[in-house]
């Protein structure tokens, strides 16, 4: 089956050929100095791209592949050994990361590509301007790096499943990314018996501060948190609780103050995005219990809500916040649900989020980071530990 | 009836300011949705002075929501519009008397332009679409609420060898009605008939002629070319507003009707945008009391080109429609990748 492929080349490739010699050639130990090298020389590409500063999101994807970052990386994998147990990767990984959170397939890739894996990459043949910045900078390095740029392929196709079929029986482990149908259809296509998955679904962020303990500069912090994927990337704060005394105030001027932000980035929204927005919010006025709703110009619509209960956690992004005060942050435990991921906080201290965890008991948020982190990626991720998920421990004796 | 498009706008402003007041406090009333939306967007409302003024939802919410100010037991008939493919169908819920009213001003605007008599009719469509009275598809509600006004009907796409020959030899020297969608005249109206004398009357959006890049000067000239049709009339209007219409003159001014008015809004401000400049178009009918379709946000783009001073001489605003606002794409994670 003849697909398109993006990465070590353009062009079209035979899919079955292209599987066969990935799943035969030879993997690296884990974090060894020439996956960091390729990396490395991805991360220089992408800061030199004159293109890429058009597209902030780029910036904490490079200094991630950076050489610093990697190597710390590589230590705590290290620190993550049990003495007797030699931690291998597991083969070929095949990925289908979402098709619009541009640069989540190179954090994907990146990952898996350090603990030694080899790698297949499925993208939509719907590709941004940021999606083709990444290839020309993977193409680039595989180029100068051909003994990993050889161990990896980035294939393009429509929904037809059959290339991921393909894909799925060759691979040793299959990385989804996507929202709820996409995983299911992607999820009936068998793999290999000892092939493993890892499912990233679609999810809902808040974020939560403490209204006694005021931090500066959250409005900054809370922009990039949200507004770089429209506010759309699963890690994108759409909720944000207020606690304790004061709380209603404090959320009140953290808008005024997110307003003014807006205005300093120069943020803007499609006209089309802004209709959609609104008519979603007055839905949400019909339907929900409101306490007060501000429209502070098209990028910025604020819902309070009387109470979580039979909050459903629809959204339609592009600026859009639900708040909500309360009296403690342990009020807030009651209400969360699977589809949470990321809590960025502020104010509170370790105790306390350590009880809110533990109250909360793995029912749902995955991450807790401060405010500015939403979308820093880690190891640590929809609950899974990556390092882990994508090696495989041999005992000896 | 009152001569059409004879008011000053000054006067029909305030005039449409107060029945639309009205029209607000009614439904506050009677439809519990639209007091929660009306009640945080525009709190301690009393009276609007300027028709720009009165709260408006946005259109896409007859898709999302059962909008109704009248008991379910009441509901007489559902106009459905599909919008977009792939989109929810807005619901627009109607009783006796609110489709009466509808019929009657639709009615009054277009004896205006289609004079007391009622025309040999010519349909360019099936009449299949008219199927399931139930629930109307925009087409099949443009051409039920149009078919009143003419007489003799033929469906031009169900007319079998001979039908239309026929047709033409039953009303030869007569001036004919002919009625369609502004795509389906486009794609279906036959050269070689003589419609001479004949009016075209149709609607449904420019989208797929300006894909094609057909301008409306070029529509009329091909027009009169297949038929020797010189009166074409385009009109606006929306299920969501059926009875409301907004007629092309001869000048290409869409006039708004005497019972209802656009505000054209300035897509960062929301305020009403200066004379001449394009804005979202906000569409206001004195008529919805069984829904509240009153004030609409639509997503079309229009300018208002008269004020009082159309050439054609009518009073009134009248506009222009400058096509739909763009869909936006949002990046994001729940983008599947079956897409």
């Amino acid at each position: 089956m003849l697909v398109e492929t993006l990465v070590p080349a353009r062009g079209e490739a035979e899919l079955e050929e292209l599987a066969d010699r990935l799943a035969a050639r030879p993997s690296a130990p884990p974090f060894a100095p020439e996956l960091i090298d390729f990396c490395h020389a991805l991360s220089r590409a992408l800061f030199a791209d004159p293109r890429a500063r058009r597209h902030p999101e780029l910036v904490p994807l490079a200094a991630f592949l950076r050489r610093a970052s990697a190597t710390a990386l590589a230590r705590e994998f290290a620190a993550g050994a049990v003495d007797g147990v030699v931690q291998v990767p597991r083969g070929l990984a095949f990925h289908v990361p979402p098709s619009s959170v541009d640069t989540m397939f190179v954090y994907s890739l990146a990952v898996s590509l350090l603990v030694g894996n080899r790698n297949v990459v499925r993208l939509s043949q719907r590709r941004s301007e940021t999606t083709e910045v990444l290839v020309d900078a993977l193409n680039a390095v595989a180029a100068e790096h051909p003994q990993v740029g050889d161990s990896l392929a980035v294939v393009s196709y429509g929904h037809e499943l059959e290339p991921s079929a393909v894909l799925s029986r060759a691979a040793d482990v299959r990385v989804i990314w996507g929202g709820d149908a996409t995983i299911e259809t992607i999820r009936s296509l068998p793999l290999a018996p000892h092939a493993t998955e890892l499912l990233f679904g679609d999810r809902f962020s808040l974020a939560a501060l403490d209204a006694a303990t005021p931090e500066d500069d959250l409005a900054r912090r809370l922009f990039n948190d949200a507004y770089w994927f429209d506010q759309m990337g699963c890690s994108s704060p759409r909720l944000v609780v207020g606690v304790g005394a004061g709380a209603r105030e404090r959320l009140a001027a953290l808008f005024d103050e997110l307003r003014a932000e807006i205005d300093r980035r120069g943020y803007a929204l499609e006209l089309g995005a802004a209709l959609a927005k609104r008519a979603y919010a007055y839905g949400a006025l019909a339907d929900r219990p409101v306490r007060d709703y501000r429209e502070l110009g098209n990028e910025l619509t604020v819902i309070e809500l009387e109470t979580l209960d039979g909050f459903d956690r629809t959204h339609p992004g592009a600026g859009l916040f639900y708040a909500i005060a309360l009296d403690a942050l342990d009020e807030l435990a009651g209400h969360v649900v699977r589809k949470d991921q990321t809590m960025t906080v502020s104010g509170f201290d370790d105790d306390t989020l350590a009880r809110f965890v533990r109250a909360v008991n793995g029912r749902g948020i995955d991450r807790i980071v401060p405010f500015g982190e939403a979308l820093a990626f880690g190891r640590f991720w929809d609950g899974y530990d990556l390092l882990a998920e994508l090696t495989r421990r041999v005992h000896r004796p | 009836m009152a001569e059409q498009y004879a008011t000053p706008q000054a006067e029909k402003a305030a005039r449409l300011a107060e029945r639309l007041t009205a029209l607000v406090h009614h439904h506050r009333a009677a439809c519990e949705p639209y007091r929660r939306i009306v009640d945080r967007v525009a709190p301690g409302f009393e009276r609007a002075e300027r028709i720009a003024d009165v709260p408006h939802l946005p259109v896409s919410l007859f898709k999302t929501h059962e909008l109704r100010s009248i008991p379910a037991d009441r509901v007489f008939k559902t106009l459905t519009s599909s919008g977009t493919t792939g989109q929810q169908p807005s619901r627009v819920f109607l009783d006796r008397e609110s489709a009466a009213a509808q019929t009657r001003t639709l009615a009054a605007t277009m004896q205006h332009w289609l004079g007391p008599r009622r025309l040999p009719m010519l349909v360019v469509d099936t009449r299949s679409v008219l199927r399931d009275r139930a629930r109307f598809s925009a087409r099949g509600a443009g051409i039920l609420g149009m078919s009143p006004f003419g007489r003799d009907h033929l469906h031009l796409l169900d007319a079998e060898p001979g039908d239309v020959e026929a047709w033409l030899a039953r009303h030869a020297g007569e001036p004919v009605l002919v009625f369609g969608f502004t795509f389906m005249v486009w794609q279906h109206l036959p050269e070689g008939l003589d419609l001479r004398g004949g009016i075209l009357v149709h609607s449904g959006g420019w989208k797929r002629l300006a894909d094609q890049a057909v301008t409306r000067e070029a529509f009329r000239a091909e027009i009169a070319r297949r038929t020797g049709i010189e009166r074409v009339h385009n009109f606006y209007g929306m299920a969501e507003q059926t009875g409301t219409v907004y007629v092309e003159c001869e000048h290409g001014a869409l006039h708004a009707p005497d019972d209802g008015d656009v505000v054209i809004r300035d897509p960062g401000t929301w305020a009403e945008a200066p004379r001449g400049e394009q804005g979202v178009v906000e569409v206001v009918s004195a008529l919805p009391e069984s829904y509240p379709g009153h004030a609409l946000l639509t997503e079309d783009l229009g300018r208002v080109v008269a004020v009082d001073d159309c050439p054609c001489g009518r009073l009134g605003q009248a506009v222009e429609i400058l096509g739909r606002v763009p869909k936006a794409e949002l990046r994001g994670c729940s983008d599947t990748a079956g897409r």
